[in-house]
């Protein structure tokens, strides 16, 4: 979290928000009663648009909600969900808290990082799959299991995971190798 | 309304709605705290100052600095949970902490050593290596800092935000992991920065200006007011020898609070180098060097008396004396006596206003402590950069004698005028492009060395005094020398007769005793002297 | 026979969609609801004796009534979908296959305290709950349940959900508070409580998400009919996420007073692979450990378990068998809360990386004699020291671990390695400190 913090710099490249995050942003101005309540709402919208928060973006909110920009960098660096680096086109979060330590996810980890050769906080130098470790995921019914493009992927096995990356790889639709989805 | 409690047995009384932590320091009990602090009021995450509250159902622990007190409270400081909590949360304090107290500017004058000593005396039980941030970290004008020595308090983040109202540091991140930050690319540049430095428990934010300066111990502190503006904020000068290392603001509840601006705070380096100590005569391209009585005597040359010992007329030239606003209410009452009493010339008193406006905090446009005295004095005030110059030197009507007192600083101001002068006297104690102009030359004492009364734009009254001794006179001493001089009256035995002159001659004081003005001073009245 | 009060829907296809949540009966409630005084509906929740589902077990019609009655501020209720308790699963199931009964209940909670706006805070990382939701919630409005004037009653009910970034404290009612003001989610030191100065400085009132799905059933059927489900202070059922080393692993409806063994096993179908019950963690990471003994003889509600030492909690069972180690189980916990601390307060920032750090230690094969009671001695400075109580979530279960099963760790310390399940292939890397 800091240390990644501390080479944060500007890219030179403005930010502002596209016309349907616009729209968004008008409405979500209407439904808080105060411009702060906003920030979170915001860096959403910035991040979905963008992939990831640049110091461009995180002034950019903090401008348009009338907050200071040190005040919305230490939010996006409380939550782990904000980036301020690109993440991976497919960004595998497994989680290592304890029913899918108890069911397995250490195993899962040696898969992704003998398939992938990165281990966690790190990224393939395609870009294609970056990989973290995260807490969990209120998901410990289907564990071991992870969060990938926005979604769930339960009770994964050494197997099935590695159908999924190899799918990823080949640019197929990991979705049909998601069985025993429970 | 009042409230009655207990605490550690005794019986208190105190204000409805008042904090505990306030009310154990009130009554001789220093309850140890980081985040809270009267000027910022609390946060309540660093638990160091918890105390222990009897309850029906047992003791119970609770932060002082939020809890108000209520009828019937009993406070247990010091009960073996009390204690406990307070060790406990100095050592968790220090697993991380960094052992940089040999190197660490705080040394001296640290919540965590302190408290250490006072609450702690266990041998660490720290096991693993500590979690590295940044260190000496750049962050701005005025600022290093160090993120690991950071206890997190909150205190910088809440001044900037809450008082200097320039957001411009907070505290990123999570857990253990959390430090203080700027925004990427972005420093923090309030005015006011330097107060940080002074709230920081510890070393983390550390000031550019006194970084490995001295270690704190060896300095002296002398109680005085800055002299930068207007405001007079009560500060503390910290001297080692006859050099000042820095200064810092004392708190007054009628001046400026808790805090000084940073302007003022550094204000101090002119004292240290490039001084006057004799008087000297200019001959030509040569200076030199003479004593008092002897400048005297050259004065009286220039001013067109005949020399001392005889008393005299009024000078056969046009004078004009041109106080700073900068000198004391002595000096100006001693030079006004000397202007229309002895040298029948005029008198004003100068200050420098550059635009730009009052802040919503400490800072004056009006960048001299004493312009309210002088008014109280009856004497005149002029705005050089608003016509002043050009007044002065209508006076001065190209062959006057200027006999300048106290210009210190923001000399150009008035360069002006030293070439509409025929002759320049300047009583300064610092080199300056007008000592190098002047004709002859007093010393002068800084604020720094200096006994002296300063009134504020709001009519308080302060003390400055003397931090550091200096060989030269000072100023209201060289005026009264000669007035003795012109006038065969003796001359004032100390500055407190001084002062009772001031007080039996000026009717604006409003009963302000100048004798007794203590620590922070004391609000004079609002009408100016006729 | 448990009643399915909050489960009762979540098989029925298409529940989650207006037209079928409405078919099967769905805001029917909210006929009586509006015929009712607020204040009546308070003590119908109060004499119903449900209580907060998201661990603290609070009675929620005594939270409700705590707000004052004046209407000098706007009154917000704040319905906590944040989910992050480590075992915990069920609010999630709710969300997906009923959010209509969570609308139903904000209108009803609304109703009563009378408040007109309502968030729900909902984790990041619910992606499939928080579309179920939000495709439910514009139901609701085009079908008139919720905004202005809901249903020609004149009780308007504005309702915004609002989307987590990552941070389990977030699930603390004042750190979820901090987070929807647009804050990082540290909670606040109380007093002042959310009833009096909740969010947006007003009064608020904070409910988790099945709390607030079981209204409707309770304004249908009555209160009284709740109270007679469950024990004499632990009233009505709630959904135990049951996971671990268990057959069949999900959430399960029971009602209060079973024994806790019994229902695990009846359930869920026992210990996985007919291996042998070591430890039961009956309410989330943040509750102390029960041996296999103690998870057989006690019965399931607030009071007997809290009469352990453990608790209720979010009712997430996790099952420990007996090839797993109780050391690894304890460093895993730690890192979590490790991880998640808000940094405010020493003892809780400090103390849980301090804790980890020696388990870690420990399992790295590092570990020194006197660890074991180290730790112990550090447990004590973390409990009621703190802002929140994830200090003491950290502190209570390291406590229980550590003394239920102190052989593990010693035998881990002097080198006869506790089993393990099994080494993964790769080799996690124990050197590594990272968080």
């Amino acid at each position: 979290m800091s240390q990644r913090a501390h080479a944060l710099t500007a890219t030179g490249k403005p930010f502002a928000f596209d016309a349907k995050n616009e729209a968004a942003f008008q409405k979500l101005l209407t439904q808080y009663p105060t411009p702060r309540a906003v920030v979170l709402p915001a860096l959403w919208l910035a991040q979905e648009q963008h992939g990831h928060l640049t110091v461009e973006a995180m002034e950019y909110v903090a401008k348009r909600l009338e907050q200071s920009p040190v005040s919305v960098f230490a939010v996006v660096e409380f939550y782990t969900m904000f980036k301020t680096e690109p993440v991976g086109k497919h960004d595998i979060q497994l989680c290592r808290t304890l029913t899918c330590t108890l069911r397995g996810c250490e195993d899962l980890q040696g898969t992704i990082e003998r398939k992938l050769g990165i281990g966690p906080g790190e990224k393939t130098p395609d870009g294609k799959f970056s990989f973290e470790l995260v807490e969990c995921l209120g998901s410990c019914g289907t564990a071991p299991m992870m969060r990938m493009n926005n979604r769930y992927w339960e009770n994964l096995t050494v197997e099935k995971l590695e159908r999924i990356i190899d799918a990823c790889r080949e640019g197929r639709d990991p979705s049909s190798e998601d069985f025993n989805r429970g | 309304m009042s409230v009655n409690i207990t605490i550690n047995g005794r019986k208190i009384v105190a204000a409805e709605g008042a904090l505990v932590i306030d009310v154990c320091r009130d009554n001789g009990i220093e309850i140890p705290h980081f985040c809270y602090h009267p000027g910022l009021g609390p946060d309540g995450n660093c638990r160091m100052c918890q105390v222990d509250f009897a309850g029906p159902r047992g003791n119970k622990l609770g932060i002082s600095c939020k809890t108000t007190v209520a009828e019937g409270m009993e406070v247990l400081t010091d009960s073996d949970a009390a204690k406990r909590a307070r060790a406990s949360v100095e050592e968790m304090l220090l697993l991380n902490h960094p052992l940089d107290c040999p190197i660490c500017d705080k040394a001296g004058e640290c919540s965590l050593q302190n408290y250490y000593m006072e609450h702690d005396l266990q041998p660490g039980r720290q096991d693993f290596t500590r979690f590295r941030k940044e260190k000496a970290k750049d962050i701005g004008p005025t600022l290093i800092l160090d993120q690991e020595r950071c206890v997190l308090c909150d205190r910088c983040v809440r001044f900037l935000r809450d008082v200097a109202q320039d957001e411009q540091l907070y505290i990123a991140g999570r857990g253990h992991e959390a430090f203080i930050t700027t925004f990427p690319g972005q420093e923090v540049t309030s005015p006011y920065s330097l107060n940080t430095v002074d709230l920081c428990p510890v070393g983390a934010l550390t000031s550019k200006d006194f970084r490995f300066n001295s270690a704190t111990w060896f300095l002296k502190n002398t109680n005085s007011v800055c002299t930068t503006c207007a405001r007079g904020c009560s500060m503390e000068i910290q001297s080692k020898k006859d050099q000042v290392y820095r200064m810092r603001p004392r708190l007054n509840a009628d001046v400026n609070g808790y805090w000084a601006c940073d302007e003022g705070r550094v204000n101090y380096q002119f004292v240290n180098h490039d001084r006057i100590i004799t008087p000297f005569i200019r001959r030509g391209v040569d200076t030199i060097e003479c004593s008092v009585p002897e400048a005297i005597a050259e004065m009286r040359t220039l001013m067109g008396f005949k020399p001392a010992g005889q008393i005299d007329k009024p000078s056969t030239r046009r004078v004009v004396v041109l106080a700073s606003a900068t000198c004391t209410l002595e000096e100006m009452f001693l030079l006004k006596r000397l202007a229309r009493e002895s040298l029948n010339a005029q008198i004003l008193v100068a200050r420098h206003v550059p635009d730009g406006a009052d802040d919503h905090l400490l800072r004056r446009a009006d960048k001299h402590p004493n312009a309210r005295g002088a008014e109280m004095l009856g004497l005149r005030v002029v705005d050089l950069q608003r016509g002043g110059v050009n007044e002065i030197q209508d006076m001065l009507g190209g062959d006057g004698v200027l006999l300048t007192v106290g210009f210190n600083t923001h000399v150009e101001a008035i360069a002006p005028l030293w070439s509409s002068a025929g002759k320049v006297i300047a009583l300064s104690g610092c080199r300056s492009a007008l000592t190098e102009a002047a004709d002859l030359v007093f010393p002068g004492r800084t604020f720094a060395e200096k006994d002296g009364i300063v009134v504020n734009f709001e009519g308080h009254a302060q003390q400055l005094r003397p931090a550091i001794e200096t060989r030269a006179e000072s100023e209201w001493q060289i005026i009264d020398a000669l007035i003795a001089s012109l006038t065969g009256a003796l001359p004032h035995p100390t500055i407190a007769h001084v002062r009772k002159a001031i007080m039996d001659g000026v009717m604006s004081l409003g009963g302000v005793d100048l004798l007794k003005l203590g620590l922070t001073g004391a609000r004079t009245g609002q009408t100016v002297a006729s | 026979m448990t009643p399915k009060i909050i489960s009762e829907r979540f098989d029925v296809k298409d529940n989650h969609r207006f037209a079928t949540y409405s078919a099967n009966g769905g805001y029917t409630s909210l006929k009586k609801l509006f015929a009712m005084k607020p204040d009546d509906v308070i003590e119908e929740v109060k004499k119903s004796g449900l209580r907060g589902r998201g661990g603290a077990g609070f009675p929620t019609g005594m939270k409700w009534s705590f707000i004052p009655k004046s209407n000098d501020k706007p009154k917000y209720l704040c319905v906590n979908a944040d989910e992050g308790e480590p075992g915990t699963f069920k609010d999630r199931l709710i969300l997906e296959r009923d959010p209509h009964a969570l609308i139903e209940g904000i209108i009803i909670c609304c109703y009563a305290v009378g408040i007109k706006n309502a968030y729900i805070y909902i984790r990041g990382e619910y992606d499939f709950p928080l579309a179920r939701l939000t495709a439910a919630l514009e139901e609701a409005y085009r079908e008139g349940y919720a905004g202005k004037n809901i249903k020609g009653s004149g009780t308007d009910v504005d309702i915004v959900i609002h989307r987590g970034a990552g941070a389990y404290i977030c699930g603390d009612e004042t750190g979820l508070i901090e987070s929807l003001e647009g804050k990082k989610g540290q909670p606040r030191p109380k007093p002042p409580f959310p009833a009096i100065v909740g969010v947006f400085g007003c009064p608020t009132v904070v409910n988790n998400v099945e709390t607030i799905s079981a209204l409707p059933w309770i304004m249908n059927h009555g209160a009284d009919a709740y109270a007679a489900i469950g024990t004499d202070k632990s009233k009505g059922t709630m959904l135990f996420s049951i996971s671990g080393m268990v057959e069949r692993p999900g959430v399960y409806e029971g009602a209060f007073g079973v024994n806790l063994w019994d229902f695990i096993e009846k359930s869920t179908g026992g210990v996985k692979d007919g291996k042998r019950l070591k430890a039961v963690i009956p309410g989330g990471s943040s509750s102390a450990i029960l041996t296999a003994d103690e998870a057989r003889n006690v019965k399931l509600d607030y009071e007997s378990i809290a009469a352990t030492g453990a608790m209720v909690g979010s009712g997430a069972i996790m099952v420990l068998d007996e090839d797993t180690s109780i050391v690894k189980a304890l460093e895993v916990v730690l890192r979590f809360y490790a991880h998640e601390s808000c940094g405010q307060c020493p003892p809780c920032r400090e103390g849980t990386y301090w804790l980890y750090e020696i388990v870690h230690r420990i399992r790295a094969g590092k570990g020194r004699p006197e660890d074991v009671d180290l730790m112990l001695s550090i447990c004590p400075d973390m409990l009621g020291r703190t802002v929140c109580v994830l200090a003491d979530s950290a502190a209570i279960p390291a406590a229980s671990y550590i003394k239920k099963f102190r052989g593990e760790f010693e035998a881990m310390i002097s080198g006869a390695h506790a089993p393990e399940r099994r080494l993964h292939p790769g080799g996690v890397n124990l050197e590594s400190r990272a968080l």
